[in-house]
């Protein structure tokens, strides 16, 4: 459905400053997926969507909605953001102050690139309002609602007009944290319903790790890792992607042990020898990063973590409410350890811990 | 669904062009506005060097026009003039527009919201009527003031005399001090006042305090609206024209009207164009300072975002002295020269009030005005009310779009070119179209002698004014809100008419009424530019003046007068409902 090939743009800041904002993205979206650039504030995520807006001009690549290009410098063609009927939700929902609600919705119907007739409109923003349950607010001003309202009258306004590709510029960073977390919900559900196409930027991973299908994490203008929510949070193939998401304990190392074509391999860190599983081919002698999750790191041997004990101290505790976040000190490195609140010993305490192999992940430095 | 159709017959433009139509006519105002603007200085940068007739091919260059100006003792002592006039008005008007900021931004002051509102509508009063107002209290022989100071005393000279520099100063000073105001009062909101209580925390006293540190801190903001008003007093032309003008004391507006149209010959544009370029070089100077003098205020960043709330200063029993101070500049300033006005507009020949001269009162002045000059008059000035404002924000808008939101390469050269008209002295921009006028559209549109020229310079001399107040609020629109509207399909056009426009709205409103009530006294551009067939109302009063009916002229200024009161008002409703401007 939407497919970037190439995308760079660099933004000329004031003198001869450049900055490379996009480096040559390239991500396909399948029709009905809703697929997520995800990154740090100023890794070229929300410019990435902007171009395929239109607000933004690309430097140089290719964005095809639907296999025709809407803004290539291949064949050097370039469709306005008002033709190409892609619904946005911008992060302010850029609701205007001056319109009522029914207005609001109205106004891509009024004077978008279709030609609707005004009984269609009030038929069709009735039914957007519905469907995001404000259709009782309608003729109030938009300036008259709550946080979520707007929120939700935004994401109306992008539908109305039945586009095909839907875009999100973190469209929850406004909300508090409660409202927050039933809109995530909430959203997925409406975007799925409505059979929309859509792509969602944010820098919450519990954001796109909930919403969406495919998640690409970006960082410095290019995309790192492209894979579903449960491929990203479990098999990080990137440093730089393991510890954006979730938390980890990332030890410098060197391969001692592979063989060709087997993921096991054995690698010496600060922390001592360690069975790891190798998240790309690498070879005896290769750099690499271990990355450890704090909640894989268990108190109790059994038989799959036994390969992997670690002896140290417990240096510190800090209580977060549905665990306790512990700082173990294994020969003069600190390793984080998420323990059971009830199960934690008191700091000084030696502790033995022991990690899977299977969690205990390789990844090129 | 619809969508496929749409995408199919989507308008495809090559990729290095992303503007659509409307757009393009934005981009078309912006140039073809600030290449005119920018024309008019280079236009008489040329003609100052340029010996002989100046379309005749055998013309030549060279510095003649410089040498003879600057070797010319009448011309020297114009700038003498000039500059002693300038300065008087720069004293002046903020020995008394710098206590009123401070009274008002500083203590506990009642009425405030009135003071504002009384200080800007105090601008719109033209500086003819009350200049024409004080001429007849001090002038030195005819004066009211002298004449009873002379019976009273018994002295046989004047005590006060208005027509000299520092009595013209004194005019003009009094009617730019709501300009120091204004500026002024916005450098004391401005300022963090924890500056000011860690100093009263340390024990100083409120005199110390005030020189050590409300006046430091305030000096680049008080300085770069004295270069604003010396600016102004500069080209100042109302109140040198009627005070200065029968008494043979030229300033450099004045001198130049002298030099486009003598009584005698033809006019002498090689020496008007070689002062103008000297004003445009120092205007230039002045401005490279206030530039400067802007950046420092910055780096004392006095100027802040937050919204304080600043401890106001117990006036106490001083209350009274401050209000008495108030109620002094409005009386000199406006009531005083008003009210005489008035009394001259009611006798058959001016003298002091008296039993008889009450017995003399007579209507004569008002029914034999030249009606016919007055209706063509206000016919014009009616069309350029309502066109001037019209036309400036609609160049605005397309300044600020074009400033702020269009990725142009070298967009901000714009905004400068729409701030050259507050810098350089608009007398200089009306002699600018006026060789324009004469040497480019001469054989193009034949604009000379037509409302037209005037609605051209107007719309230039106002340009800054107008792009500063949409500037303002267009930063205030958050982007997001015109770039969902182009996700929803609107066209640039639709973008500014639907969203822009109506969020602009407020502000085009009260920058409109404002505008409009200054063309309706604009006399300095009109005088320059008119010829017999586009006189405006204050030009009437002007050519009554020069022929010596001070009576009628009197008489005209007062309808003028009236005439605005319903704008005035209008003004003064919008402001009060938008909280905005006149108070805040």
């Amino acid at each position: 459905m939407i497919d970037v090939k190439d995308l760079s743009l660099t933004y000329h800041s004031s003198g001869r400053q450049t900055h490379l904002a996009v480096d040559k993205v390239s991500f396909s979206v399948q029709k009905g997926q809703v697929y997520t650039l995800l990154g740090p504030s100023g890794c070229g995520k929300t410019t990435t969507l902007r171009c395929v807006a239109g607000l933004e001009k690309p430097d140089a690549g290719e964005i095809l909605i639907d296999g025709s290009p809407v803004s290539s410098s291949v064949t050097n063609s370039w469709v306005p953001p008002s033709q190409r009927a892609i619904g946005m939700v911008f992060q302010s929902y850029a609701i205007w102050p001056h319109m009522s609600v029914f207005e609001n919705v109205a106004f891509p119907l009024r004077y978008g690139p279709f030609k609707v007739s005004s009984a269609d409109i009030q038929t069709r923003v009735t039914r957007a309002l519905s469907q995001v349950q404000l259709d009782h607010l309608k003729d109030r001003p938009a300036p008259h609602l709550s946080g979520g309202q707007q929120q939700r009258l935004a994401l109306a306004r992008a539908f109305v007009m039945e586009p095909k590709v839907l875009l999100l510029d973190e469209p929850l960073s406004n909300l508090d944290a409660k409202l927050r977390e039933e809109m995530r919900v909430e959203l997925r559900q409406l975007i799925k319903s409505i059979g929309m196409t859509a792509i969602f930027v944010t820098h919450e991973q519990i954001e796109a790790l909930t919403l969406s299908d495919v998640i690409a994490v970006m960082n410095n203008g290019k995309i790192v890792q492209e894979g579903t929510p449960l491929d990203i949070y479990q098999r990080p193939t990137n440093p730089f992607v393991a510890n954006f998401i979730g938390q980890s304990n990332l030890l410098n190392g060197d391969v001692v042990e592979a063989t060709a074509g087997q993921r096991a391999i054995r690698v010496k860190t600060p922390l001592g020898t360690l069975a790891c599983e190798a998240t790309q081919e690498v070879a005896a002698g290769a750099k690499v990063v271990v990355s450890i999750r704090p909640e894989h790191v268990e108190i109790e041997k059994s038989a799959e973590n036994q390969g992997n004990a670690l002896q140290g101290t417990l240096a510190s505790t800090s209580f977060i409410g549905n665990a306790m976040d512990c700082a173990l000190r294994v020969d003069g490195q600190i390793l984080k350890v998420l323990m059971h609140a009830e199960r934690t010993p008191p700091i000084g305490s030696p502790v033995t811990v022991y990690v899977s192999n299977r969690h205990c992940l390789a990844m090129r430095a | 669904m619809t969508a496929d159709v749409t995408l199919q017959r989507a308008i495809k433009i090559p990729f290095m062009r992303r503007y659509d139509p409307s757009a393009l006519v934005m981009f078309g105002i912006v140039f073809s506005l600030s290449l005119l603007i920018i024309a008019f200085p280079i236009i008489i940068f040329w003609l100052s060097f340029r010996v002989g007739r100046p379309i005749d091919p055998a013309a030549t260059y060279s510095f003649a026009h410089y040498i003879k100006v600057f070797s010319d003792p009448f011309a020297f002592k114009v700038l003498l003039n000039t500059l002693g006039f300038s300065l008087t008005t720069l004293v002046v008007s903020l020995s008394f527009g710098l206590p009123c900021a401070w009274l008002v931004e500083r203590t506990n002051l009642p009425g405030k919201p009135i003071l504002y509102t009384l200080m800007t509508i105090g601008l719109l009063l033209p500086g003819f009527a009350t200049a024409m107002g004080w001429l007849f209290l001090m002038h030195p022989r005819i004066g009211l003031v002298n004449a009873v100071l002379k019976s009273l005393l018994g002295l046989d000279f004047p005590v006060f005399n208005i027509t000299s520099i520092i009595g013209m100063g004194w005019v003009e000073g009094l009617s730019l001090a709501p300009v120091a105001f204004i500026m002024t009062a916005a450098v004391f909101r401005a300022m963090d006042p924890s500056l000011e209580e860690s100093a009263e925390m340390s024990g100083a006293p409120f005199h110390t305090i005030a020189r050590r540190v409300t006046l430091p801190l305030a000096w680049p903001g008080i300085l770069a609206a004295g270069i604003y008003i010396f600016t102004i007093g500069f080209a100042a032309f109302d109140v040198p024209a009627i005070i200065g003008w029968s008494n043979r004391i030229f300033t450099f507006s004045t001198y130049m009207v002298t030099q486009l149209s003598p009584d005698d010959g033809l006019p002498q544009y090689g020496p008007a164009t070689a002062l103008s370029t000297f004003v445009i070089a120092l205007a230039g100077g002045l401005s490279w300072w206030y530039g400067r003098l802007q950046t420092r205020a910055h780096r004392y960043q006095v100027v802040t975002g937050k919204g304080y709330r600043p401890r106001l200063l117990e006036l106490g029993k001083y209350k009274l002295w401050a209000w008495l101070f108030l109620a002094a500049y409005f009386l000199l300033s406006k009531l005083i020269p008003l009210l005489i006005v008035i009394w001259a507009s009611l006798l058959p020949y001016f003298q002091p009030p008296s039993a008889e001269a009450i017995a003399m009162m007579t209507l004569k002045h008002f029914n034999s005005l030249p009606w016919g000059l007055v209706l063509e008059g206000l016919k014009n000035t009616t069309i350029l009310v309502f066109l001037t404002p019209t036309v400036t924000l609609i160049c605005a808008i397309a300044f600020s779009w074009v400033v702020l939101r269009s990725k142009l390469p070298g967009r901000s050269l714009f905004d400068f070119v729409a701030f050259l008209p507050h810098a350089i002295p608009n007398i200089v921009f009306g002699i600018g179209v006026l060789l324009f006028a004469l040497y480019v559209m001469r054989g193009v549109a034949p604009i000379f002698g037509t409302i037209w020229i005037l609605l051209i310079v107007f719309v230039v001399g106002r340009l800054s004014y107008a792009t500063r107040m949409t500037n303002s609020t267009m930063i205030q629109i958050h982007k997001d809100l015109e770039e969902s509207a182009q996700m929803s399909g609107a066209s640039t056009g639709t973008v500014i008419r639907r969203v822009v426009a109506p969020l602009l709205g407020p502000t085009l409103i009260y920058a409109w009424l404002w505008i409009a009530l200054i063309t309706f006294r604009e006399l300095t551009l009109a005088v320059i530019l008119t010829t017999r067939d586009n006189m405006t109302l204050p030009v009437v009063v002007w050519s009554l003046w020069v022929a010596s009916g001070f009576g009628q002229a009197a008489a005209l200024t007062l309808i003028l007068l009236v005439m605005m009161i319903p704008i005035v008002c209008l003004y003064w409703w919008v402001a009060r409902k938008m909280s905005f401007g006149a108070n805040r």
